[in-house]
């Protein structure tokens, strides 16, 4: 009896160590109540917070933090905590692009409406293609891009 | 009934396999390798990172010895502003992504370790909207937030020399990596992106991962098979290094629209062709 117990604690090494500590690695999202994308949402999760694993299918984790828990795809989970952006992105309301989206759409005459023609109507709080306009691209971020080097 | 020796013999084996079993978990991929070695803090991670956009930069400069860049720098801006979008909404938001079309008429991209990103005019130009390019690049990305190229320069290494060389990439930390211990990596990352390819598992995990990406990104995920069935069945053009470095088309395609049918059928997502037709016309349409 005694010898069967302890052969069973070391079986159960394996599974005992599924229940580490793992980070989300994205930006944030809110957690889903089942493992669908179309799923209600249910409390956000932020980069690099820590999580359990309580159970996970072939894509999906059912994950949960310190606040919340839900449904999570397994992509977006590592054992390894996250660093910041190594350059900010430069966020503007008027940049490049959006003066070349103005250009570009004659049917789109102001922001709002540029908003509203390519936002993306999404379940999990993402980044959508809204932001687009307001990614500001510096020059020099494409000008590193030539055959005499990346300097 | 189980002698005292018997037992334990079973205990040890038991252990031994628990172990081993950990051992080849660990070696999945470049950071959980990392991780067996020393307890992985976020320091060392921005210090493997900063290494590995130098490895990208470099495999980066030698593919453009190899393909010429397009001279389209609107178009260079607009491919980054969607790479950099897709990127914001993978598991690897972190790196400063750069993507740019190359005057190429070859259906082929290619991204390299850090965040660096080619797309051929040729494959361009077989696209028909923007959810066709998104899904692309997040492939592309895909590669790059699993580690494929990294974690294949790790766990191939046959020379006794490579392991070291990456653990001394690792180890040193940025500052202490000498250009030769780089351009050895260099090397090999290379001939892996160009010639080798990855392994067709990875390509299959990525093809995956660009499906659930440009659905959380918004566009219509089943854009990415209709663009390979269009390279598919695309005679007069040349896919040669496509075919050679990834799974067959038919079988990705294949493998795809099972996925897609189980998991995203219902999703409704953008395909963006004005936009895509606005930037690629002048370079890519003629």
């Amino acid at each position: 009896m005694k010898r069967g117990i302890i052969l069973l604690l070391f079986l159960s090494l394996p599974l005992l160590s599924q229940a580490k500590e793992m980070y989300f690695q994205g930006n944030s999202i809110s957690l889903l109540t089942k493992p669908e994308l179309t799923a209600p949402t249910m409390g956000k999760i932020v980069r690099g917070e820590k999580l359990k694993i309580l159970n996970t299918t072939t894509h999906w984790a059912n994950i949960k933090t310190n606040k919340h828990s839900g449904w999570l795809l397994k992509i977006f989970i590592s054992e390894n905590p996250t660093i910041d952006n190594l350059v900010e992105h430069e966020i503007m309301t008027e940049s490049y692009m959006l003066e070349n989206f103005r250009i570009r759409a004659s049917s789109i005459s102001d922001e709002n409406n540029i908003n509203k023609n390519t936002a993306i109507k999404t379940t999990t709080g993402r980044i959508s293609l809204s932001k687009i306009e307001r990614i500001k691209i510096k020059d020099k971020t494409v000008k590193l891009f030539t055959p005499s080097g990346f300097k | 009934m189980m002698n005292n020796k018997k037992f334990y013999a079973i205990l040890l084996a038991t252990l031994l396999s628990v172990v081993l079993s950990q051992q080849i978990l660990a070696s999945q991929s470049f950071r959980d390798r990392i991780s067996k070695t020393r307890n992985i803090g976020t320091e060392e991670i921005k210090d493997d990172t900063i290494i590995e956009v130098k490895i990208g930069q470099k495999i980066a400069a030698k593919i453009l010895t190899k393909y010429p860049l397009l001279d389209n720098s609107d178009l260079n801006k607009y491919l980054t502003v969607i790479g950099r979008v897709i990127a914001a909404n993978s598991p690897r938001p972190e790196l400063l992504y750069r993507v740019a079309a190359l005057d190429s008429n070859e259906v082929i991209s290619y991204s390299t370790p850090g965040g660096y990103i080619f797309i051929s005019k040729g494959a361009l130009s077989l696209m028909k909207n923007e959810a066709e390019l998104a899904a692309m690049l997040a492939h592309e990305i895909s590669h790059i937030s699993h580690h494929h190229v990294m974690q294949k320069l790790n766990l191939q290494s046959s020379e006794a020399g490579t392991e070291a060389t990456i653990m001394q990439l690792i180890s040193g930390g940025a500052k202490d990596v000498s250009e030769l211990t780089i351009s050895n990596s260099v090397d090999q990352a290379e001939n892996l992106i160009l010639n080798l390819g990855i392994n067709h598992r990875h390509e299959f995990e990525a093809d995956q991962s660009t499906m659930w990406i440009t659905t959380i990104a918004g566009y219509d995920s089943s854009s990415y098979i209709n663009f390979l069935e269009r390279v598919n069945r695309t005679s007069n053009i040349n896919k040669s290094d496509m075919l050679r470095t990834h799974p067959p088309l038919a079988k990705r395609i294949q493998t795809l629209r099972s996925f897609y049918d189980r998991n995203l059928s219902t999703i409704k997502g953008e395909l963006i062709e004005e936009r895509f037709n606005f930037y690629t016309s002048k370079s890519i349409k003629n």
